[in-house]
């Protein structure tokens, strides 16, 4: 069986074809991409326009089958921005049409999870989900994920992209960071805001902020990486020993950070539980994650029709019932 | 880490095995004690790690300590080392509020409620305020695990404490909490303090705020 799934939540417009057992037959992806950085909405929904047709053909070229051989089309339906979530979506409209295939309608952050749990082969782990727009610690209970932890505030993806913006020193966030963190030789003291399982970031960039231009920014970007993945992972251990729990996997841009994986690393090792890791292109947003996810609620007879697949552009991912057992 | 011990304490067995502690049970001096004792975090910055060890048992330790002078009940300290992480208390012991509703007995949710207003008086916020963490025993309540408390005049905070609770037994009892919730509520504003009808006003807000609210049914086309 194969099914083809289309992501465009954000900045990325990407197509994939997978086969059931968790096999990746192709994966395209384009993003949108500003000289100063940040998403405006509109802007990015006309690149996707720009793209759609390109990757969807290369999707189904590269993958070596004939689009009849499609069983069904899944869409990442939300959450997301509104105008870049409806390009995805009317584009698989036309698809499950015009191939006359079934429609499903997936879950963005939920995929991201679902990945994570595949391609990691973990059984029954805490996840920590760190992108963007999304700072979350979560596991599953009873055919549901549930957020034990949030940010308050900000995501650290948005917290990591505004501090290099004011600091105009690139972009994104992420790798810039990373980078200058590797020649980073003192930490700087920023707050450090864990209250049980849920975190504050707000604070932490208004410090770093006022620190520009007093600071090597070398030093700050060191800072604010061990200060910022500390509070993660001590919301995430938290989790972990509340839940009784002895995997964790990342999930979500900010994963594709080496430090944090390193920290992960260590943490588990200490309290004798498991750190799963898996390929770091699969942590950033992909086709793929919507495809497997969309394959796995086709299996489990979750389709939509066509008139009632509008997009849910807030849609959390403990609103979701997972696609499990029979 | 035993050296990080104090003198005489005699572990018995550890209790939990937290995120960021380890707690202990065993003698002292001829006493039974809790042992709490944050371990270094091999992942975190060493100053960092250090840092953070430090301000938070001490500050565990002091919250412990103003309770009393709220009337509150909580372990008492003995010992208390910042540079090992270790605070050795009493050992209260006692059936918790969880256990206690468990059985169908709700007689401790108005003291309870009365012993948190208290807490939020005196400026002291819990951080971690569930059933599991009141105790009832010599037929007093007594507070537990401070690990996460702050000093503070913050309503937010105390909001915050009312809840988490409220979250708690709303898990545990299900549709019986709406009642509970009542008694608690008039036992926490016992006392009349201004704060506390302040913090009960705060709670609405924070419940009416868009992270706490479910949406069901959003959509857009």
């Amino acid at each position: 069986m194969y099914a083809l799934g289309l992501e465009s939540t954000a900045h990325t417009f990407a197509g994939s074809i997978v086969k059931e057992g968790c096999r990746v037959l192709s994966d395209v992806r384009e993003s949108y991409k500003t000289k100063t950085g940040g998403i405006h909405p509109r802007d990015a929904s006309r690149h996707h326009y720009q793209v759609a047709s390109s990757v969807i053909s290369r999707t189904v070229s590269e993958a070596g089958i004939a689009p009849s051989e499609i069983d069904v089309v899944a869409f990442s339906r939300g959450p997301g921005l509104g105008p870049c979530l409806r390009v995805g979506a009317t584009a698989a409209r036309s698809l499950s049409l015009f191939l006359n295939k079934p429609l499903v309608g997936v879950n963005h952050a939920v995929a991201h999870l679902e990945i994570a749990r595949q391609m990691s082969g973990a059984r029954d782990p805490v996840f920590l989900f760190v992108s963007g727009g999304n700072t979350q610690v979560i596991a599953e209970v009873g055919q549901k994920y549930v957020v034990f932890g949030e940010t308050e505030d900000i995501a650290l993806g948005n917290m990591l992209d505004s501090f290099v913006r004011a600091a105009g020193v690139g972009f994104p966030g992420g790798p810039v960071v990373m980078e200058l963190a590797t020649k980073g030789k003192r930490l700087v003291q920023l707050p450090y805001s864990v209250k049980g399982m849920n975190i504050s970031l707000s604070g932490t960039l208004t410090a770093l902020e006022s620190l520009l231009g007093k600071e090597p920014i070398e030093n700050l970007a060191y800072s604010v990486q061990e200060i910022c993945f500390a509070m993660l992972l001590e919301a995430s251990e938290r989790a972990m020993a509340y839940l009784e729990k002895d995997e964790l996997v990342i999930s979500g841009g900010v994963g594709a950070n080496l430090r944090l994986r390193e920290m992960a690393t260590i943490m588990c090792e200490d309290r004798g539980a498991k750190f799963l890791d898996y390929p770091a292109k699969f942590y950033s947003d992909n086709g793929v994650m919507i495809a497997l996810t969309g394959l796995d609620s086709f299996t489990h007879g979750d389709t939509l029709l066509v008139e009632d697949s509008n997009v849910i552009s807030r849609w959390r991912a403990d609103e979701v019932r997972l696609p499990r057992g029979v | 880490m035993r050296s990080d011990f104090p003198e005489g304490f005699e572990p018995e067995r550890a209790l939990y095995s937290g995120a960021e502690s380890k707690i202990w049970l065993g003698t002292w001096m001829g006493r039974r004690v809790v042992l709490k004792h944050r371990l270094p975090k091999a992942y975190r910055n060493e100053e960092l790690d250090e840092g953070l060890r430090v301000s938070r048992t001490v500050g565990e330790a002091l919250s412990l300590h103003e309770c009393k002078l709220a009337g509150v009940r909580a372990p008492y300290i003995y010992h208390v080392n910042p540079k090992t992480g270790t605070i050795l208390m009493s050992y209260v012991e006692g059936p918790t509020l969880t256990e206690r509703l468990r059985k169908g007995d709700s007689s401790w949710v108005r003291p309870a409620g009365s012993s948190v207003g208290k807490l939020h008086a005196q400026g002291i916020s819990h951080g971690d305020l569930t059933p599991s963490n009141l105790l009832v025993s010599r037929d007093e309540v007594v507070l537990l695990d401070f690990g996460l408390s702050e000093r503070t005049n913050d309503i937010e905070k105390f909001a915050e404490d009312l809840n988490v609770m409220m979250g708690a037994l709303r898990s545990l009892v299900g549709e019986r909490w709406g009642p509970l919730w009542r008694e608690f509520e008039s036992g926490y504003l016992e006392e009349g303090s201004p704060k506390c009808r302040e913090t009960v006003e705060r709670l609405k807000l924070i419940m009416s705020r868009g992270r706490y609210r479910r949406r069901e049914d959003r959509r857009s086309r």
